[in-house]
């Protein structure tokens, strides 16, 4: 499907190049529609327009203080993720945005946390933190069953209020730094700032979040490189590696260890649909023959078979879920179950950004289902009308069947998702997208 | 020491001593704590252990750091003795009595401001527990969607909570399979009525019947528990018979939630069924009385039947009990 992508490349490339000459608003617009057309589609692409366009919210909204910076990046944010709800990738990056901007604000206050802290209630007025972004939750929900405008509530108090219980100390820790006894572990510093900035502070800060965007812009262009660095480690001279309807980070992986070892890669492909089953992967192939390497594709479901000599099998991931349950083209799934039939290594590749801090509540939500008109067109007149044909894009790899993740930092097992998770993301940032849904 | 001492050989006053008691050695910790579970029915017993200890601060005038230190840990074994399963108090203690040490280093002898925090938000740290277990609720409701039925047993308060919380956005919408134990049926009875007046359709079946039930196909899409407790390596201990159901959603592919708040983690990692910490008798062999049953009997559920623990703090893999508790003890040795 080389074709097919390139085209996408174009859509994303045209978007990005039009973000320059139009207003905000028709940007964001016009990237809502570029997802929900899919367009834009896939985890890279989707990536990179969300770092795109927040860090044009970043540089370009109004904005007065933090808070307000902070809810305009959201509400954008929630707008794409409403667009395109089944690439988590888009909720990855403005979470990500998010976290930064609450760290850089955090950095500029500075001594200021002291002089609040000393005017902390008296203990009588301690609420627990916790109970008070409960209460603002649930206030939150009701206030969506009876179909309030779509308004945040400001966040400002429950946000610079909630300190993330982190450590199992939190039942026991100062809950605002009151009297000076100061629990070791408290988080401190993750609160929002509560600062009117100057106009200094706030050029600032801009410039400072930017940076932050472009950064994030460069993880994501770099992450095929890294996660290709450890190929060697993982590829063995004589393996017989399957991967599964490669994708460009596979692709770029098989190739470096192509470049030091002899290895024989088996390409599963989707079923041979109409018009198009020839050219699937054909430059791939190329270039790893080029390296010497022997290829062979497989072409039908009969995967079970070939298991049994398979060293390795390798997945692109469009994403990962907190659990470990990995987002990967329909058919991954059966592959993986087959080689842990077999005990063969099932090894997901994916970017730092594709890994989700949502659990997968709904699985069938994460499931994307494609168009059938590659298996029945209107040729076919009477299965158009007689039948429902459903094709699914995407599917959930249970936890359990993968045995290893690679990311551009490095190799993890399951256990360790959860603190990368964690480095990545803050925990009041987690349900973004949720309250937009408890509203619309 | 002395103190301490006097107080295990005369426990009288029940009453919370004042302190204008100074060097008072009549403070009983147990029934401080039986008190505070019976008269707040929302306390975990790990945070009414905690507001034990609390309690016995406030009645012992400060004097050095090692005899605060040392006093505590004697009334924690005091405690622990007191009660036949002492995991759930020892996940308090414990925390107790590292978050003292931990405060006391980072405070280069400041003894009395910790002191003071403690002493003041005793009430606090309850609130704080029972916010934990609407978290609990937060975090975990959205796996309870529309058209779900869920399989429970006992009576966790976490789990009534975030079925409770489900029913308020989709009320009548997913149902419940409760599985009764007869020999607290009242207890049952409670808790289905407690489901059923919040609107949720709930089928009460028999404990033999798990089995059968789960394997129905498509009716049960997941089981979630409570826990007494939730051992270092992510397993729990909780009711007994909820080992066997656990086996059987593994057997039957169903995932298996448990909700259990953080406070509830203890450094114990349990290798079988044998190893719960304490000695229980659930097999009495007779030939002429009928067997004896002990009173609130557990077992031990492994990690590798758990697929997420629901805490406050979000939803997690097993591991993350290990995490925790190796972040605030430094080390696991027990």
């Amino acid at each position: 499907m080389p074709s097919v992508s390139t085209g996408h490349a174009l859509d994303l490339e045209k978007f990005l190049k039009s973000l320059k000459g139009q207003p905000l608003e028709a940007s964001v617009n016009s990237l809502i529609s570029l997802l929900k057309r899919r367009q834009i589609k896939g985890s890279e692409p989707c990536a990179i327009a969300t770092a795109h366009i927040l860090l044009q919210v970043v540089a370009r909204s109004k904005w007065h203080d933090v808070d307000s910076l902070l809810i305009n990046v959201s509400r954008t944010g929630r707008k794409l993720v409403d667009a395109q709800p089944n690439e988590l990738v888009i909720g990855n990056i403005v979470r990500r945005v998010l976290g930064l901007i609450r760290d850089e604000a955090s950095e500029d206050r500075g001594d200021t946390a002291d002089e609040s802290a000393s005017e902390a209630p008296t203990p009588t007025d301690i609420v627990p933190p916790t109970s008070i972004s409960q209460q603002w939750t649930t206030k939150r929900f009701e206030s969506a069953n009876t179909a309030a405008p779509p308004v945040r509530p400001p966040i400002v108090s429950s946000y610079s209020s909630i300190n993330p219980p982190k450590s199992l100390f939190h039942l026991l820790s100062t809950s605002p730094p009151a009297n000076g006894d100061v629990s070791p572990f408290k988080t401190s510093g993750a609160s929002t700032p509560t600062w009117r900035g100057n106009s200094g502070q706030i050029h600032a800060l801009r410039s400072e979040v930017i940076d932050g965007i472009e950064e994030i812009k460069d993880e994501i262009s770099q992450v095929d490189d890294q996660i290709a660095a450890s190929a060697e480690v993982q590829i063995h001279p004589g393996d017989l590696v399957l991967v599964h309807q490669p994708s460009t980070t596979v692709e770029r992986f098989i190739l470096r260890a192509a470049q030091k070892r002899k290895f024989t890669v088996l390409i599963a492909m989707a079923p041979p649909r109409r018009h198009s089953a020839e050219n699937q992967h054909a430059t791939f192939r190329k270039k790893l023959s080029a390296a010497g390497i022997t290829v062979v594709n497989v072409m039908n479901g009969g995967l079970m078979a070939y298991m049994s000599r398979v060293n390795k099998v390798i997945i692109g991931a469009r994403a990962i879920v907190a659990t470990g349950g990995v987002v990967a083209d329909a058919g991954s799934a059966a592959i993986a179950r087959a080689a842990k039939e077999q005990g063969t290594a099932v090894v997901v590749l994916s970017g730092v950004y594709k890994l989700s801090p949502e659990s997968p509540f709904d699985e069938s939500s994460l499931i994307e289902w494609g168009d059938s008109s590659t298996f029945v067109s209107f040729a076919d007149g009477p299965m158009v009308c007689g039948a429902e044909i459903r094709t699914a894009l995407t599917e959930l790899i249970p936890p359990e069947l993968v045995d290893t993740y690679i990311t551009n930092l490095g190799t993890h097992s399951r256990d360790h998702l959860s603190s990368l998770i964690s480095d990545h993301y803050k925990r009041e940032d987690a349900d973004f997208h949720i309250w937009e849904e408890a509203l619309s | 020491m002395s103190a301490s001492e006097a107080a295990v050989a005369q426990p009288v006053s029940t009453e919370l001593p004042l302190r204008t008691q100074p060097n008072d050695s009549t403070f009983d910790i147990v029934a401080t704590y039986r008190d505070l579970l019976a008269s707040d029915p929302d306390l975990t017993k790990p945070v009414a252990a905690i507001e034990s200890l609390i309690a016995l601060l406030n009645t012992v005038p400060s004097t050095t750091v090692y005899e605060t230190l040392d006093t505590v840990k004697t009334h924690s074994d005091l405690l622990k003795a007191s009660v036949e399963n002492p995991l759930p108090l020892q996940a308090g203690t414990d925390l107790f009595l590292q978050y003292l040490v931990a405060s006391l280093k980072q405070q280069d002898g400041s003894f009395d401001a910790v002191r003071q925090h403690l002493l003041r938000n005793g009430r606090l740290f309850a609130t704080r527990a029972i916010a934990a277990r609407n978290g609990i609720a937060e975090a975990g409701w959205r796996f309870v969607r529309e058209g779900k039925c869920v399989l429970t047993h006992g009576a966790s308060r976490s789990v009534t909570g975030l079925l409770e919380r489900a029913a308020k956005n989709s009320e009548g919408k997913f149902r419940v399979v409760y599985v009764r134990d007869e020999v607290r049926a009242e207890e049952s009875d409670r808790v289905v009525k407690e489901l059923r007046s919040k609107g949720i359709p709930v089928a009460e079946i028999p404990e033999a019947a798990v089995a059968h039930v789960m394997g129905l196909l498509r009716q049960v899409h997941m089981v979630f528990t409570g826990a007494e407790a939730v051992t270092q390596n992510g397993g729990i201990i909780s009711r007994i018979g909820t080992y066997q159901i656990a086996k059987l959603a593994a057997q039957a592919k169903i995932p298996f939630y448990v909700a259990a708040e953080t406070h509830k983690f203890v450094r114990k990692f349990p290798l079988d069924q044998r190893d719960i910490g304490y000695k229980q008798e659930v097999l009495d062999f007779s030939a002429t009385e009928p067997s004896k049953q002990p009173k609130d009997a557990v077992d031990y559920t492994p990690p590798e039947l758990i697929s997420n623990l629901v805490t406050e703090n979000g939803v997690h893999l097993p591991g993350y009990v290990f995490e925790q508790l190796l972040d605030i003890y430094g080390s696991l040795n027990g």
